[in-house]
C-alpha cells in the first residue's frame, strides 16, 4: 500500500510539474502546478508528516496557487499563450523521467521507509512541530527572522502598491 | 476496533458510516432547497412551491427529475475540458469535508465502540480548512473556461472574496485551540459536553467564523461572485441542467459542512444543555441517537439563520466587502486572539 501511495503522488508531483513548466496554455499551467503541490503535499502524508501536508494544502494550493491564477485571469488572453514548440521538448523528458521513476520507485521505497516513512501519520506532529518553534535552543531564531521578513515584503508590498495610488491622485 | 483485528467489521462499519453521512447531506441539501423557496415566499408574503405532493413536499424530486432530463448543453466557445470539470471540483470538498466533522457520541457494535465519525485526524480542522480552500477552484475554473465576461467577472470577485475571508475563518478558531490545546475536533466537542459551550468562551470568535462563513459559501449578504443584478449569474451563467444542478448542490453542501462546524467548534456539537457525557453513555447507543438528534437541531437551525439572513439583508458592495474583511474583521480576529492567549498563559508563568 506504501508503495502504491508513494509512486502515485511522486508521479502526481513530477507530471504536475512538467505539465506546468511545457505546457502552452498559461490557466492550464496554473491548474498543472495545483497537482504539483497535490502530490507533495501526499508525499509529506506518507512520511507521516499530516501537519506539514495539510499546511502545503492550505497555503500553497488553496492560497498562493489561487492568488496566481487571480493574477493570470486579469491578464490578456493573447499573453496566456506560450510558443507550442516547447512541447517538441516534452516527450524526451517525460519519457525519460517516466522510464526513472518506475525503475527508480521501488528501489526508493525502503529508503523512504527506513526514514521513518510510513503510511499516514503514525503519532500527531502538530504539537512537537508548535514547541521546535518556541524553543530557543531549536528554531526559535529562524523563525522570528522568517516573520521578521514576512513583515518586510507585507510593507514593501503595501509601500509598491500605495504609491501609484498617491499618483494618480 | 482496526482493520487488521477485524478488517471485514471495519470497512463495513466504516461504509456504514460514509453512506449515512453523504445521504444525509444530501437530502438535507434538496429539502433545504425547498426551505429556501418556502421561507423566502412566505417572507414576501407568497404561498411558494405546493403543486407537488402534500404542501410542496415531492418539489425537491421533481427539481432532481428535472435536472437529469434536461439537454446537457456545452456552448461551443467554452474550454470544453475545464468546463466539464468545475462544477466537480465545485462540489467535491463540500463533501469530503464530512469526513472529519463528528456527529454523535460513540455507538457500541458487536462489543467495539465505533466513533461516530468517518476520520478522526489529529489534524482534523486543519484538514478541513484545506480541503474547504479548494472549493474555490470551481468557482474560478467555471469563471474561467465558461470563456464570456459576466463569468470571468464572477470568478475573478469569488477568488479574492474567499482568500479574504478564509484568513478570517481561520484566525478567528485559533482562539479555540489556544484554549483547548488541540485540533481533533472529537476532543473540542468533548471538551463542550463536559464544559461550557464555546461560544460562550469565544463569542467574538464565534461571531466573526459566522461572519466569515457566509462569505465563504457565497451567500447573500455576500454573494458577490453571483450577483445576478450585475454579473446575470456570475460564475455559473453558462451552465445547465446536471452541471448547473452540480453547483448548486455544492453550495447547499457546504452551507451544511459549515453548519456542522459552527455547531462543533461552538455550539457543542452533540450536547444538551445539562447532560454530560456520562449521561450520554448510560443510555448506550440511544445517547448517540440522542446526540445525533441534538446535532442536527443545531444544524438545521443554522441552515435557517442562512436562509433567514438571505431573504432579510441587502447584498453589500465589493469595496464594502472588502473594507469589512481587511478593516474590521481581521484586526478584531487578531485582538481576540491575543486576549485568548493572555487568558490562557500556562501556570505559573
Amino acid at each position: 500500500m506504501l508503495d502504491f501511495m508513494f509512486i502515485f503522488f511522486a508521479s502526481l508531483a513530477l507530471l504536475g510539474g512538467l505539465l506546468m513548466a511545457f505546457h502552452p496554455n498559461i490557466v492550464h499551467s496554473a491548474f498543472a502546478l495545483v497537482a504539483a503541490l497535490f502530490g507533495v503535499a501526499g508525499l509529506y502524508w506518507t512520511l507521516g508528516a499530516d501537519f506539514l501536508g495539510a499546511t502545503q494544502v492550505l497555503l500553497y494550493v488553496g492560497g498562493i496557487t489561487v492568488l496566481l491564477l487571480f493574477a493570470v485571469m486579469l491578464s490578456t488572453r493573447d499573453a496566456a499563450r506560450i510558443s507550442i514548440a516547447r512541447y517538441a521538448l516534452m516527450a524526451p523528458i517525460v519519457g525519460l523521467l517516466g522510464a526513472f521513476l518506475v525503475t527508480t520507485g521501488k528501489a526508493l521505497v525502503p529508503i523512504v521507509r527506513a526514514a521513518g516513512g510510513a503510511l499516514g501519520p503514525t503519532e500527531p506532529t502538530t504539537e512537537k512541530i508548535g514547541n521546535l518553534f518556541m524553543d530557543p535552543t531549536a528554531f526559535m531564531l529562524p523563525f522570528e527572522i522568517l516573520a521578521v521578513l514576512l513583515l518586510v515584503v507585507l510593507v514593501g508590498a503595501i509601500t509598491l502598491a500605495r504609491r501609484g495610488e498617491e499618483d494618480a491622485a | 476496533m482496526s482493520f487488521s483485528e477485524e478488517p471485514l467489521l471495519y470497512i463495513g462499519v466504516n461504509l456504514a458510516k460514509i453512506i449515512i453521512v453523504t445521504h444525509v447531506v444530501l437530502v438535507v441539501c434538496a429539502y433545504a432547497v425547498l426551505a429556501e423557496r418556502k421561507v423566502s415566499a412566505w417572507m414576501q408574503d407568497r404561498v411558494g412551491p405546493n403543486r407537488v405532493g402534500y404542501f410542496g413536499l415531492l418539489q425537491p424530486i421533481a427539481d432532481a427529475l428535472k435536472f437529469f432530463f434536461k439537454e446537457d448543453i456545452v456552448p461551443g466557445h467554452v474550454n470544453k475540458a475545464l468546463f466539464v470539470l468545475a462544477p466537480a471540483i465545485a462540489l467535491m470538498p463540500s463533501l469530503i469535508v464530512l469526513a472529519v466533522i463528528p456527529i454523535a457520541p460513540p455507538v457500541v457494535v458487536m462489543g467495539h465502540t465505533v466513533p461516530m465519525v468517518i476520520a478522526d485526524l489529529d489534524i482534523g480542522i486543519l484538514f478541513l480548512f484545506a480541503i474547504s480552500s479548494l472549493a474555490v477552484y470551481g468557482v474560478v475554473l467555471a469563471g474561467w473556461a465558461s470563456n464570456s465576461k459576466y463569468p470571468l467577472l464572477g470568478g475573478v470577485r469569488a477568488s479574492a472574496q474567499m482568500i479574504s475571508y478564509e484568513l478570517m475563518l481561520g484566525l478567528s478558531v485559533v482562539g479555540i485551540f489556544m484554549a483547548t490545546g488541540t485540533l481533533r475536533l472529537m476532543d473540542i466537542v468533548n471538551l463542550q459536553v463536559d464544559g461550557v459551550w464555546n461560544c460562550f468562551y469565544h463569542p467574538i470568535a464565534f461571531i466573526i467564523f459566522v461572519i466569515a462563513a457566509f462569505a465563504e459559501t457565497n451567500r447573500l449578504p455576500f454573494d458577490l461572485p453571483e450577483a445576478e443584478t450585475e454579473l446575470v449569474a456570475g460564475y455559473h451563467t453558462e451552465y445547465g441542467s446536471m452541471k448547473f444542478a452540480m453547483f448548486f448542490i455544492g453550495e447547499y453542501a457546504a452551507m451544511f459542512g459549515f453548519s456542522a462546524l459552527v455547531a462543533v467548534l461552538f455550539l457543542g456539537g452533540w450536547d444538551i444543555p445539562f447532560m454530560s457525557s456520562e449521561t450520554f453513555a448510560s443510555l448506550g447507543n440511544w445517547g448517540a441517537v440522542v446526540g445525533f438528534i441534538s446535532f442536527m437541531t443545531k444544524v438545521l437551525a443554522f441552515m435557517f439563520l442562512y436562509i433567514w439572513v438571505r431573504w432579510t439583508i441587502p447584498r453589500f458592495r465589493y469595496d464594502q466587502l472588502m473594507n469589512l474583511g481587511w478593516k474590521v474583521l481581521l484586526p478584531i480576529a487578531l485582538v481576540n486572539v491575543i486576549i485568548t492567549g493572555l487568558f490562557n498563559l500556562p501556570k505559573g508563568s
